[in-house]
């Protein structure tokens, strides 16, 4: 399928191309800079690791650029290095990466270099030891950081047994072979699960060919089958406390488990969630937690919609002092939701704003091609951009009641505070079960 | 080599009121960016009222005259923008990203605030309590935050960059209403100003409304000028920072010379070769070859009256620090004896030429490359400039740089060590 027409000039013309081997190609012109994005998607990523190998998925995806038949990895670096070209990888609930952005002028060996990174990995074991050594040395970094910290503690509170909750510690990470590697890669990182978009400065009728003859010899390979685990949301609030004594504020995550990304829910779920949260200073847990009493210097509420399972969330932050406040008025702010609705300004804000932004998601390679991406993941319908703004317009009043009644529940939620525990525990205690942690056990 | 040439059509000019306009077309998307670059962040500050340029840009966003508090971001995220401000050691910016059509309506609310801003008791009190928590967030909390915060303290001794750009926790809680009154009057006025519209207009109209809200706007008597000088440094300062963590930290900050020095773009070109991609020397010996940090790299502030060249290392829990300190800043010494090879240096200035490229990708990319130009560096022509300088570097350029800047007589080192 090629798209030759754009909606309003804003999304570009895209050609899609489904080769033998099942890998699909979209191209995107975009002329503004001598530039080129290429990112390939594949349909992996926590969802299918293990418990006991988390960080598997990272590992794989990560490994290939560290060695190939014929390159190690200095030899890699220097190449892509030369041409000033930026590659990344990155595996995340659904999906995981690689991608790279060039001058027109390198596109050519961006290409073969990519070829070489994907057809022919190596998985080096000295390499997954030096990757190995530096995540478990990146997680003792990262756990300086309370913001971090809390919101994976919070995942996993909320996800329970769900693969999504998992993410990377010392056992799991010394427990990836390199076998384990091997297989997830040639089991996931095939042709038949990925999609390469490549958008810029080209003309897309000419390189066709030459994608088709670097990746046609690229071997497709059957798909594990997809193993879900259901989660069940708790019936009252109940709370993890993790303690750590030098903090002089308090990193909050509240929410529980909700739908999923197909849900026929999603856009009367995305307005309402810019009206609560989403919407900065035009949301209403901005306007009151912040701006009226000064609470916080940001709060903001998410829906974060995966393929099987999704967590709705609130993330703040406040001296310890008043972190028993905050809870109750952002329990306050869902139930006045709950028992009012939200006014019909409100939404027509919501709307203008959902319509007004469409075009700056198009603005960039980068952003172009993590739209198109999204499409592809959640097999959102052909002309989902087409109908974007129509189906943004179309949610009722009734529609975010609804959503509301399925979605928002103040009387349940599972809340994670990394803070000093002792200034707040004896109030969260009136609210539920508590949980206490000390933060040297993480 | 062939370098990818980018002309950039700017339209220069000055309103009577001193206000100065940088106006650049550009059609690929129907989004357009207004900015208004102030000419002032906390070098203009005194002991006493640290971090009023920053609690200040926040209480410009609490309601003027005819737009009530936050209404100025309602109102741009109501036709789908959004907006901002950051405030730096040298500028405070405000800015907007919205649909072209609605230029004019971003241009009239940045007018607004300039002239009629609301300051009242109530509203400085809840921001200032708003900004206590973004310093606890990003300083108090966060070992990285705190460490730059010891880095500059410890390499400005006199001059203003000694303090934070948040500021002192206790001078958050004296400033007052008065302080910011005077604030206000002294530096927000049109001939401190330049206003950058980068995006999806007519130059005509966009003048013409530019005109209609903007030029009649009274100027004022110019702001003071930021006198003290920073001793020259005689040694190398070092400094701990003590935390709850498992990991230590490394800045090594060397000072380099003010933005519109020359000397920076054989800096930036030092720089790439230190931390640019995966090959380069610090990545290459302190992450690959060593394996001692998970992190590591640097970076160049160059601030309108000095710089500093800083490297960092988020090190392994298990390395031996005085080891890492030690490979960290040998990496930066090491390019006052080396002759760089001709292919390395291409490499370089290959991947400079690259981000150059990507960083214009956007009109509010387009916009802050301006603004960084004119305002710190002295002149917006300089981002067109760039490219064709940096090729112009040579090794030599590079082993002479070294020895004027990298050398320890201009070193500040501070170490978060964990305490757990």
């Amino acid at each position: 399928m090629s798209r030759k027409k754009t909606v309003n000039k804003i999304l570009p013309a895209t050609k899609r191309i489904r080769f033998a081997n099942g890998l699909t190609l979209i191209l995107v012109e975009w002329h503004s800079l001598p530039m080129v994005h290429i990112k390939i998607m594949f349909k992996t990523g926590t969802i299918d690791v293990p418990p006991e190998k988390a960080g598997l998925a990272e590992a794989a995806v990560y490994l290939p650029s560290q060695g190939t038949d014929s390159k190690n990895a200095m030899e890699i670096a220097r190449e892509i290095d030369f041409i000033g070209a930026k590659f990344n990888s990155k595996s995340r609930e659904d999906a995981s990466h690689i991608s790279l952005t060039i001058l027109k002028k390198h596109l050519h060996k961006g290409l073969a270099l990519l070829n070489d990174v994907l057809l022919h990995p190596q998985f080096l074991t000295e390499e997954l030891e030096r990757w190995k050594k530096r995540t478990l040395s990146s997680l003792a970094q990262e756990k300086a950081d309370p913001s971090i910290t809390v919101s994976k503690k919070f995942k996993k509170f909320i996800f329970q047994s769900c693969p999504y909750g998992n993410y990377p510690i010392e056992t799991t990470v010394h427990a990836i072979s390199r076998t384990n590697v091997s297989d997830f890669y040639h089991s996931y990182y095939t042709p038949n699960n990925a999609t390469i978009v490549i958008v810029g400065d080209v003309i897309p009728d000419e390189i066709v060919d030459e994608v088709n003859t670097l990746f046609s010899k690229w071997k497709p390979s059957e798909l594990p089958p997809e193993s879900v685990v259901e989660v069940s949301p708790p019936d009252h609030f109940t709370t993890q406390l993790i303690n750590k004594d030098d903090l002089n504020q308090a990193q909050i995550r509240y929410g529980y488990i909700t739908t999923n990304r197909n849900t026929p829910e999603f856009f009367p779920i995305l307005l309402l969630n810019y009206i609560l949260g989403g919407g900065g200073f035009s949301s209403r847990l901005m306007a009151e937690i912040r701006s009226n009493k000064g609470y916080t210097y940001g709060i903001s509420s998410a829906f974060l919609l995966y393929k099987y399972s999704g967590i709705f969330v609130i993330s703040t932050f406040t001296k310890n002092e008043i972190v028993f406040s905050m809870i109750n008025e952002i329990r306050n702010q869902l139930h006045i939701l709950k028992n009012n609705n939200v006014t019909e300004e409100e939404l027509f804000a919501a709307k203008s704003y959902f319509k007004g932004s469409f075009a700056q998601k198009f603005e960039r390679p980068e952003t172009i091609s993590d739209q198109l991406l999204y499409v592809e993941l959640y097999q959102l319908p052909e002309d989902y951009f087409d109908t974007f703004k129509s189906n943004i317009e179309k949610v009722t009043i009734q529609d975010i009641k609804n959503a509301i009644e399925h979605f928002i529940h103040p009387d349940r939620a599972g809340i994670v505070i990394l803070g000093k525990s002792n200034t707040y525990m004896n109030d969260m205690n009136t609210l539920g079960t508590v949980e206490l942690k000390n933060y040297n056990d993480l | 080599m062939n370098i990818s040439k980018i002309t950039l059509d700017v339209q220069e000019m000055k309103f009577n009121n001193g206000l100065k306009l940088l106006l650049l077309e550009d059609h690929n998307a129907p989004i357009v960016t207004f900015q208004i670059w102030y000419k002032v962040g906390s070098r203009n500050e005194r002991p006493g009222i640290t971090g009023i340029s920053h609690l200040f840009e926040h209480m410009m966003f609490k309601g003027s005259q005819k737009i009530g508090p936050e209404e100025h971001s309602r109102k741009i995220n109501a036709i789908g923008g959004r907006e901002n401000a950051f405030t730096l050691w040298d500028v405070t910016t405000y800015y907007e990203v919205i649909p072209s059509e609605h230029l004019e309506l971003a241009i009239f609310l940045e007018s607004e605030r300039l002239q009629n801003l609301n300051l009242v008791p109530q509203t400085l009190q809840s921001e200032r309590e708003v900004v206590k928590e973004e310093r606890r967030l990003r300083t108090d909390n966060d070992p990285v935050g705190l460490a730059l915060e010891q880095l500059f303290a410890m390499a400005f001794m006199a001059h203003s960059y000694h303090w934070p750009i948040v500021g002192w926790m206790s001078d958050l809680d004296a400033i007052t209403l008065n302080d910011c009154k005077e604030y206000y009057a002294t530096y927000y006025a049109p001939n401190n100003a330049t206003i950058i519209v980068v995006g999806d207009f007519k130059k005509k109209q966009a003048l013409s409304m530019l005109k209609k809200y903007f030029g009649s706007i009274k100027n004022e008597a110019i702001p003071p000028e930021v006198t003290t000088k920073e001793p020259g440094q005689k040694g190398i300062r070092r400094g701990d920072v003590k935390v709850i963590a498992e990991a230590p930290i490394i800045l090594a900050g060397f000072k380099t010379p003010p933005a519109a020095d020359k000397d920076n773009y054989v800096l930036k070109v030092a720089s790439s070769l230190l931390s640019n991609g995966e090959s380069s020397r610090i990545y290459k010996s302190l992450i690959y070859d060593k394996q001692l940090a998970a992190e590591a790299g640097g970076e160049i502030f160059a601030l309108k009256d000095y710089g500093l060249y800083f490297a960092y290392a988020l090190v392994n829990p298990d390395a031996y620090i005085d080891e890492v300190e030690k490979y960290l800043i040998n990496e930066c010494e090491r390019l006052k004896s080396d002759t760089i090879p001709e292919e390395e240096l291409q490499k370089a200035k290959n991947q400079l030429e690259a981000d150059y490229i990507f960083d214009l990708a956007s009109v509010y990319g387009k916009a802050i490359q301006l603004g960084t130009a004119e305002i710190i560096y002295g002149n917006w022509q300089k981002v067109q400039e760039m490219p064709e300088k940096l090729q112009q570097v040579t090794a030599n350029d590079i082993k002479k740089i070294a020895q004027k800047y990298f050398n320890k007589e201009l070193l500040t080192v501070i170490r978060v060590i964990p305490e757990n």
